[in-house]
């Protein structure tokens, strides 16, 4: 609870600070914050009180477990590596950036409401707190037409697919007269489930499916990736992502894990289209924003799995999952944007002879590229190898299947990039990133190979 | 089935609301589809009435009728201006909306019609409200729902920060 409301606050002083003229100041201040919240939000592990306001118990609204304390330090951790790459990315703009800091706290605070909701309400209210927030920022590039584009069409799809929830939502109520997440369970366990509530839950599974760009509700997401900021797209395919799944395991696995079983059939097929055909359209992008769009479209594809595999258990897979790919997102973004920014090009051409131009930075890129394609030893081949072997445990042998040749093909479009960078000729254009930009790339490298090679400690959080 | 007025109430302004419905999908004029949107509204407003939700029927009229239809027809009138035509909106991709219509429609079919509504178990309980339900909204919005309140808040600055931030007369940045 104190963490969401410390949240709030540093949100409402990014909006002061433009009155009392620190802007230059802001963000170190907020990497301090953060800083604190993630201290703060380990050090209530296992011991939160029950949540309260002014004596009214908030249990019906929102509980913190460790299944919500990891995914929010997790959170808050990725949010303090975006706002180091802030400071650089916006030196330029630096009449906005109170603006842009405190929507991207907003959205933080919608982000750890969407790991501890324990009412429907709440998980539509974090939803369309970080949702609009996104809105927001993809199209913050005012004058560039492709931004106001993806926020537009962000927007459009966005608002579509909070309807469809909201209808589920709506019409779980009906069936099971309750917002509370413990009483729907109640109902779903109890067997004999009335068609209003198969119906509710597929739509709020319609609208997660929007959420997190699963195939066939994927279409806004690369144009989004494309069209925003590549900052912004960096805390969307990072941050966004993982939130949403995080909301998503934890609505399936407290609120319907009687009803799963109904639903079997709808994930299997969303799971499959979303591995294959993020894959292989993939293959076939020139842009480096869209690659890593479709790219994030398989991996939902992946964590869908860990989705299924909700009867034995899969939350410490899934957040390796997320961990894994978050920190590897991260630093792709903050070793890719400067490319962006000496070469003026986000094509995949843009990274040709960055191995002889930057060694360094190309060899990061290579270490954060073969995380994500899941080579070892680095946290990508664990991520997936936990996910699978919870899938096998489950008997989902189909669908592990077609997840092992989906990652292989996947091999492929990262290392496309790999092979621009270290087999095509450099064109002279010196690429030197800022320390703050090597800061997080390196961070990531390195927490990618710390994670991948001793995972126990972060497997053992969750059990 | 016995009538009686509830029922006649009913059915009368749900088909004002259906139809309101109906001819926004099927006129090709922005302002009328916005007036009929309206009609659509008010006519819900009056079904929740029915079902004692006062609170709920003059929140519709003052947030949907009163402002955000207001700002629509505003809208449409300030860019009618600008045009200097009225505006018309065209119908495009046809056989996959009709596709994805009929599948919903399905879906919708199978879960409320095939539905026995007696079975649902707060159907049956006995509606223990005396007067208006108002007193109890907000008695409850500022102690059980205080959560969800405080939420809406910070929702509602991001928009404002946001509708501020898109509205605002800005320089190119180089």
């Amino acid at each position: 609870m104190n963490t969401l409301i410390l949240c709030v606050g540093l949100g409402l002083f990014c909006l002061v600070a433009e009155l009392i003229n620190i802007r230059k100041l802001l963000l170190p201040i907020l990497l301090v914050g953060l800083g604190v919240l993630f201290v703060f939000t380990l050090t209530t592990w296992g011991t939160e009180l029950p949540p309260s306001i002014w004596g009214f118990s908030m249990e019906t609204m929102i509980r913190f477990d460790n299944f919500s304390i990891a995914f929010s330090a997790l959170a808050i951790f990725i949010t303090a590596l975006v706002f180091m790459l802030a400071i650089d990315y916006y030196k330029t703009e630096e009449n906005h950036i109170t603006d842009y800091a405190s929507i991207l706290m907003f959205t933080l605070t919608g982000a750890l409401v969407l790991f501890s909701y324990w009412n429907m309400a709440m998980l539509y209210l974090g939803i369309e707190i970080v949702s609009i927030s996104m809105y927001i920022m993809a199209g913050s590039r005012k004058f560039d037409t492709r931004s106001n584009e993806a926020g537009f069409k962000y927007f459009l799809m966005g608002a579509f697919a909070s309807g469809f929830l909201l209808m589920g939502i709506a019409m779980v109520y009906g069936a099971t007269g309750s917002f509370v997440i413990e009483e729907i369970a109640l109902y779903a366990n109890g067997g004999n489930l009335s068609p209003l509530f198969i119906t509710g839950l597929v739509l709020i599974l319609i609208a997660f499916f929007f959420k997190v760009s699963a195939v066939p509700f994927h279409f806004w997401s690369p144009d989004v990736y494309e069209g925003s900021p590549a900052l912004v797209t960096a805390f969307m395919s990072t941050l966004v992502k993982i939130t949403m799944f995080g909301a998503f395991y934890r609505l399936l696995s407290l609120a319907f894990p009687g009803a799963i079983s109904e639903v079997y059939t709808i994930l299997f097929i969303v799971a499959t289209l979303t591995m294959s055909l993020g894959n292989l359209i993939a293959i076939t992008q020139v842009s480096f924003k869209r690659i890593l769009a479709y790219s994030g479209i398989s991996h939902a594809g992946y964590m869908l799995i860990a989705i299924m595999a909700i009867p034995v258990d899969s939350s410490a897979a899934l957040f390796y999952y997320t961990i894994s790919y978050a920190i590897a997102g991260v630093g792709i973004f903050a070793a890719a944007i400067p490319v962006f920014f000496f070469m003026n090009n986000e094509k995949v051409e843009a990274f040709n002879g960055l191995g002889k131009k930057n060694p360094a930075l190309a060899f990061i890129i290579t270490i954060l590229m073969l995380s994500m394609a899941g080579i070892p030893p680095f946290a990508g081949f664990l991520a997936k190898y936990y996910v699978f072997s919870k899938a096998v445990e489950f008997n989902l042998y189909a669908i592990t299947i077609i997840a092992i040749i989906n990652s292989i093909i996947g091999v492929y479009y990262y290392f496309k990039v790999i092979l621009a960078m270290y087999t095509q000729e450099p064109d002279g254009i010196e690429v030197k990133p800022t320390t703050l930009y090597w800061t997080v790339a390196i961070a990531c490298a390195l927490l990618v190979i710390v994670i991948g090679i001793l995972p126990n400690t972060l497997m053992g959080l969750m059990s | 089935m016995e009538l009686n007025i509830y029922i006649l109430i009913f059915f009368a302004f749900g088909s004002i609301a259906l139809l309101g419905g109906v001819y926004i999908l099927f006129t090709s004029n922005v302002l009328r589809a916005a007036f009929s949107l309206l009609a659509t509204m008010l006519a819900i407003a009056v079904l929740y009435l029915l079902l004692n939700a006062d609170f709920l029927a003059i929140s519709q009229l003052l947030i949907y009728a009163g402002g955000i239809l207001v700002i629509m027809i505003f809208g449409v009138m300030f860019t009618n201006r600008f045009a200097e035509r009225a505006m018309y909106t065209e119908t495009h991709n046809r056989l996959p909306a009709l596709l994805l219509t009929v599948g919903l429609g399905a879906i919708f079919y199978v879960s409320l019609f095939q539905l026995n509504f007696s079975s649902l178990s707060w159907q049956n309980q006995e509606l223990n409200v005396q007067g208006s339900i108002i007193e109890n909204v907000g008695v409850l919005m500022l102690s059980n729902y205080i959560l969800p309140f405080e939420l809406i808040a910070v929702l509602l600055l991001i928009a404002l920060v946001g509708a501020v931030y898109v509205a605002r007369k800005d320089h190119e940045v180089k």
